[in-house]
């Protein structure tokens, strides 16, 4: 099958104005919003409540957190930047891209790991506490979606490789970036409110 | 790609600004974070810019500024069902207790830690451990 005989129809016609696949993910996101949302909300209200939290905040790792943050944003960069390659039907440029955005997440995940390794071994498990509980909970189900964003934008890369379904790039990166929306108020929730 | 799909162009010197501007706001939240003792300065510094960059992810990388208008509306409604949620409920649910009702591990967690300095509040004390 040819990529001219490949569009699918569900986002080949919209009486929306948007593309189906492309609502499809707004709409995704914004069950996501109320999803992180109202863990972050239920966060705060405790945080309000419970002074001594400032205390376990402390023990946050602040550099790897920044460190992270500059490679969620950099990583959303080159999403970005594979979306142009493929809007303008450069797959050859747009495969890479993809690419590095996921190594993005790679480097995200590894940080994020070591960082974990050190709380708990110092004994700060999800079980320790209300705050740990919410940390791990937080931070637990944003690496989640780090992940599910990086199988999705590898799976997509195998046809961007062939210059097939580039519009999928754009629905990927859309996803990708509001993964960095979530962590850019995660970080100042988790690592700098103490 | 199909016809739909909006066709302005996106030059790559755009994007790369935006990067840096994201990456300069979080620059001077870090420092006002690090250098001021100042904790209201910090966090309203930190929760400003992180949703100003957030504004600019949305706009610039998630192409929002390109969408169709109801498209932005789409994730603020969220915002605001979750706002009119948790404002219906936070005047209980923010309280250890009310008239007719107790949160009794709520109320055990803020005893536990009363006239505590927090640096030696226990690290098991909120599960009963």
């Amino acid at each position: 099958m040819t990529a001219a005989t490949h569009a699918p129809v569900a986002t080949g016609r919209s009486a929306t104005g948007i593309p189906t696949a492309k609502l499809a993910m707004w709409w995704l996101l914004a069950s996501e919003i109320v999803i992180f949302g109202g863990l972050l909300v239920v966060y705060i209200m405790r945080r309000v409540m419970f002074d001594h939290w400032a205390a376990y905040a402390e023990h946050t790792n602040l550099i790897a957190g920044s460190f992270n943050t500059f490679a969620l944003v950099t990583s959303s960069l080159f999403a970005v930047l594979a979306h142009q390659a493929a809007e303008a039907k450069d797959h050859k440029k747009a495969f890479p891209y993809l690419w590095v955005s996921i190594l993005g997440g790679l480097v995200f995940l590894i940080i994020k790991s070591l960082e974990w390794s050190n709380e708990i071994s110092h004994g700060f498990t999800i079980t320790s506490n209300l705050f740990w509980s919410f940390y791990y909970t937080a931070a637990g189900l944003h690496g989640l979606h780090v992940i599910v964003g990086m199988v999705a934008m590898g799976i997509i890369s195998m046809d961007v490789a062939k210059g097939k379904n580039l519009h999928r790039v754009e629905i990927a990166g859309i996803y990708w970036c509001f993964v960095e929306v979530v962590w850019i108020f995660l970080f100042p929730l988790l690592y700098i409110a103490k | 790609m199909n016809e739909l799909a909006h066709s302005q162009p996106h030059p790559v010197a755009r994007y790369i600004k935006i990067w840096a501007v994201i990456l300069i706001l979080f620059g001077i939240s870090i420092s006002v974070a690090i250098l001021s003792h100042n904790r209201p300065l910090v966090l309203f510094t930190a929760f400003g810019i992180a949703v100003v960059q957030a504004f600019l992810v949305a706009a610039y990388f998630m192409h929002l500024n390109v969408e169709k208008r109801y498209a932005w509306y789409i994730l603020p409604s969220m915002v605001l069902a979750l706002v009119m949620f948790y404002a219906g409920t936070m005047a209980d649910v923010n309280r250890p207790s009310g008239q007719n009702w107790v949160a009794t591990d709520t109320m055990r967690i803020i005893k536990e830690h009363e006239g505590q300095p927090a640096e030696h509040s226990g690290e098991h004390g909120e599960h009963g451990k």
